[in-house]
């Protein structure tokens, strides 16, 4: 499924977890969603190569998000990660992820090459 | 009173008691009291707008009907509290036919709609009210959403949620808080 067609829009994001436990060889991050639309599920970002989580809290409400998108392969995370890398990683498949919430204005960025939902 | 206000408010300025809606740039109006007092330059009237980025500007009878995705639950705003004294809901259905408000966000809602009294406006986005606690949280009552842009899935009209509910509510009459000159002949 595209990353743009889930019903992202007042779905609610429950946890975030990072796993460290194989740094560098397997970088995941998973979100944890109780869709508005389905089941919950997990959100799995797998070789993930940077995470930028600018995340409020002390707001009591659920973290509904408001949009979830892929932006486009040129963007400028993208264009910022890989110059920072000086072309290590140039011939890899970057996708940049990005989720925004709605009540605490939140924003997660996410750098990886894939993504999967986990049912 | 909070009375809405288009794009940029500078709450900072308004006077006492008077809080508003939109934070950003452009135009904004705050007013108390009698309608004839509300001025409104930047009123929207249904074709389509973008704000932020995001389409919106659905006449709101449309809204109704346009509702996409399913709602859980629809049970209704029983844990808000009434409007304030002064503010008073519309005898009428007009509110379909009349001009729109609009958050910096892009959330609409019909011309006299006014935000409760003692609600603050979320630090962290615009669009959201709700009660400061004592312990300096926030505890959310209301949030305007603009309509999802077109082709995500999604409510694609502007639309409000009550006591951190799920549901997308676009019915203009399940709004309480109004102008408290409006149709009190």
């Amino acid at each position: 499924m595209n990353f743009n067609d889930f019903y992202w829009h007042d779905s609610v994001m429950k946890s975030i977890y990072i796993d460290r436990t194989n740094p560098g060889d397997n970088d995941i991050v998973t979100l944890h969603i109780d869709w508005y639309d389905k089941p919950q599920s997990s959100i799995v970002f797998r070789d993930v190569f940077q995470l930028n989580a600018r995340m409020n809290f002390g707001v009591i409400a659920p973290a509904s998000i408001d949009d979830g998108y892929m932006e486009a392969d040129d963007c400028e995370d993208i264009k910022t990660f890989r110059k920072k890398w000086n072309g290590l990683n140039d011939n890899i498949i970057l996708h940049c992820y990005v989720i925004k919430t709605s009540s605490t204005g939140s924003e997660l960025r996410i750098i990886a090459q894939s993504f999967e939902e986990i049912l | 009173m909070t009375v809405f206000s288009l794009y940029n408010t500078a709450a900072d300025s308004a006077p006492p008691g008077v809080g508003m809606i939109a934070l950003g740039a452009g135009v904004t109006v705050a007013s108390v009291g009698a309608a004839s007092a509300v001025s409104i330059p930047a009123v929207m009237t249904g074709s389509a707008v973008a704000v932020h980025g995001i389409p919106v500007m659905k006449n709101s009878a449309a809204n109704l009907a346009n509702q996409t995705g399913k709602a859980k639950t629809d049970p209704g705003p029983e844990n808000t509290p009434a409007p304030a004294a002064g503010d008073k809901a519309p005898a009428n259905d007009k509110k379909g036919s009349e001009p729109f408000m609009v958050t910096p966000q892009g959330g609409t809602l019909p011309k006299g709609t006014v935000i409760r009294e003692n609600y603050v406006q979320n630090p962290d986005r615009p669009g959201s009210y709700g009660e400061r606690l004592p312990n300096g949280k926030f505890n959310e009552k209301l949030r305007i959403d603009p309509g999802t842009p077109s082709g995500k899935k999604g409510p694609n009209d502007s639309h409000f949620h009550l006591d951190k509910k799920e549901e997308h509510i676009m019915d203009p009459n399940r709004w309480s808080w109004w102008l408290p000159t409006r149709n009190s002949k």
